[in-house]
């Protein structure tokens, strides 16, 4: 063991494997930040550049632009509404009102120290927990994903506001829209009307960016010229000692949600995000200050989402199954260099593995130190007139949607969103109830369906495993608290109104 | 005021018109169903009648909610609130217009993309739209409006080897 430790210390320590991991780190940052450009799509195109490497300096670069890129997508969050990526989607809800508020300084220094955060303890799981995780990770067959889906969909509860119902109707339309395109089991179409490009479904990207940034830009234009908001400066506070310590409860907590939900293959950042929003909603005493601009609300979204990206190698690295898109682009990494994740991995080139683990606990220093010198630099954002950000942000989220899928298909969906975002906005229908119920539709009518398939149409199957219990029964009480919030609700608004008579 | 007293009956009343005409119509056209599934819940269309319908029990609850509160009063907060963002907006029918217009231009923009490519179309909607902002500083923003979408160009093109179209310059 620590001869293989030492060996593996002499592999990973070259000038090498330390620089290109700050640069994957850093590129992954700007991409990130950049409206449409993913994580993933960073990971994918700076694959070409490891063929040269060596196999521990290229998949450490590839991991260092995966982490910077999740963290990355924060900072166009906060700062102009329009997440960099999908996992980010959740940090908009309290990060940009804090910009708006003038605390961007301080809404950016806690997306960055709980990204870290999560980040380290997701390393640590990765190190010290892959064997017990994975194996608990592969329990999970299409009834467990689903009672756990269905339980991730109460989130939509928490994130919805002061009215259920709309909170409702917006996750019905996102449910609604995740069921265009061919049908799983059938091949048959559904509400594609003869176009080819739906065929796959609505893409990600378009609708994400459609909701939450054109909305923003199409209501600027609405307002009279004198009123017309300067994005607040980047203020000079940062998050102080007491701050820290009031979330650190929902950052552990992220980073754990974040730790079994990336370990489970096919879920990603963005539910995980929401779950731990919703988690820190639920228990936090500024539960009503949610949305409107609470630290502790970003503090979760990027605990969650960040605490995923160790986890995800997981089941990488102790199955060879790839959690998601990033980890399969990393998963192609290995296979190119001959080396092939799982248990052969672990047997045959443990020094790789422990090289591996070594760069990745590094990584997480790496993205305190750019994040934190990189906020100085994001400052000028808040610089420039809102009379060119805004028409500045609708270039780049033109350009960030077409380049995800190289088709105007994918803008014509973009504006279209950008249509139906605004009227969510005017009839005050969140956004966000849409986005999880869109990322999580797919993921719960399919597992639904391979579900009664494998029972060959009964019901049982939901119930023949404890780990169905557990989920069911959380997401029954969940129903039935959110319920009980709103009667005590109410009944307070009705008593209140009495007192005022 | 008429809006915000009866934001919830309106938006019902569309998600209940919306409904049907998916039940009735668009379910029934769109969404094969093979005459060879047994299983209820297997079907194609199940998921989405399932939805369509909680969106009309959604809809028929606005209505009655929303006609139901529209009988009392505005809270003073809810009016205080809409004199305030009346301060920040045009007027109603004014907003509805500017809010038209940047949709027309987004289309144009759209079209623009096809026919001149990405860079002269994004260099026009910058122009166009900083114009709409109120901005009159063309030392400033023809340089943005030129650099910005060339600066993309390349950047999409040299470093993500993602080309962007050119439209009649290709």
């Amino acid at each position: 063991m620590i001869e293989n430790l030492s060996i593996a210390f002499q592999l990973f320590a070259t000038f090498d494997n330390v620089a290109f991991l700050f640069v994957g780190v850093l590129v992954g940052c700007i991409v990130g930040a950049i409206p449409g450009m993913t994580a993933t799509m960073g990971v994918a195109l700076t694959l070409p550049f490891t063929f040269y490497l060596p196999p521990v300096t290229g998949i450490l670069l590839l991991i260092g632009v995966y982490k910077g890129g999740i963290y990355g997508g924060s900072i166009p969050a906060i700062l102009i509404k329009t997440p960099g990526t999908p996992a980010a989607a959740c940090t908009v809800l309290d990060g940009f009102p804090l910009a708006q508020k003038g605390q961007a300084n301080k809404a950016l220094h806690m997306a960055l120290y709980s990204s870290c955060f999560a980040d380290f303890v997701s390393n640590i799981a990765l190190i010290f927990f892959t064997g017990f995780i994975a194996s608990f990770a592969l329990k999970f067959g299409p009834p467990e994903f689903f009672a756990l889906i269905l339980f991730s969909l109460t989130i939509i509860a928490g994130v919805a506001g002061d009215n259920l119902a709309r909170g409702l109707i917006a996750a019905c339309f996102g449910l609604l829209l995740a069921t265009v395109g061919l049908d799983l089991i059938y091949g048959t179409e559904r509400m594609i009307f003869g176009e080819t490009e739906l065929m796959g479904g609505v893409k990600f990207i378009p609708v994400l960016i459609g909701l939450f940034a054109l909305p923003e830009i199409i209501d600027h234009f609405t307002r009279k010229l004198e009123t017309h908001k300067q994005l607040a400066g980047l203020g000079d506070e940062g998050v102080t000692m007491a701050e820290w310590k009031r979330c650190f409860k929902s950052v552990v907590r992220g980073s754990f949600i974040g730790v079994i939900m990336g370990a489970i293959p096919g879920i990603g950042g963005a539910p995980s995000a929401f779950l731990s929003y919703s988690e820190a909603k639920r228990t936090s005493p500024n539960a009503d200050n949610f949305g409107k601009g609470e630290l502790e609300g970003i503090a979760a979204a990027e605990a969650g989402n960040n605490g995923v990206c160790g986890a995800t190698m997981i089941p990488l690295l102790a199955l060879g199954v790839p959690g998601d898109v990033i980890t399969a682009v990393i998963l192609g990494a290995f296979m190119i260099h001959g080396l092939q994740p799982g248990p052969i991995l672990f047997e045959q080139n443990i020094t790789i593995v422990y090289a591996i683990f070594m760069g990745i606990m590094l990584s997480s220093m790496y993205l305190l130190i750019v994040g934190k010198v990189g906020i100085r630099f994001f400052a000028r954002i808040s610089d420039v007139p809102n009379s060119f950000l805004y028409p500045i942000v609708l270039v780049l989220c033109v350009f960030g949607c077409y380049a995800v899928g190289n088709t105007m298909f994918d803008l014509m969906v973009m504006f279209l969103m950008g249509l139906i975002g605004y009227f969510m906005l005017k009839f005050n229908i969140p956004a966000a109830p849409f986005l999880i119920a869109f990322i999580l539709g797919p993921l719960l009518e399919d597992s639904f369906r391979q579900s009664l398939q494998l029972s060959r149409g009964s019901f049982d199957i939901f119930l023949r495993n404890p780990i169905c219990w557990v989920f069911l029964s959380l997401a029954i009480l969940s129903v039935v608290m959110i319920i009980r919030r709103n009667i005590k609700l109410k009944k307070d608004k009705g008593l209140a109104a009495m007192i005022l008579e | 005021m008429f809006f915000a007293r009866f934001s919830d009956a309106i938006l019902g009343a569309i998600l209940c018109i919306g409904s049907l005409v998916m039940i009735l119509v668009i379910i029934p056209i769109s969404v094969q169903v093979p005459k060879s599934n047994k299983v209820l819940a297997l079907s194609p269309d199940f998921w989405i009648k399932i939805i369509v319908w909680i969106s009309l029990a959604l809809g028929a609850y606005l209505i009655y909610s929303g006609l139901k509160s529209a009988k009392e009063q505005l809270s003073e907060e809810k009016i205080a609130d809409i004199k305030y963002q009346r301060t920040l907006h045009h007027s109603p029918s004014r907003s509805v217009t500017m809010a038209v217009i940047v949709v027309i231009n987004f289309f144009v923009y759209y079209l623009l993309i096809d026919l001149l490519g990405m860079v002269l179309a994004s260099v026009i909607a910058v122009i166009v739209f900083v114009l709409m902002c109120g901005e009159r500083r063309y030392k400033i923003m023809l340089p943005v409006a030129m650099l910005l979408p060339v600066g993309l160009y390349y950047f999409f093109l040299k470093v993500a080897s993602i080309p962007m179209p050119l439209g009649i310059f290709y």
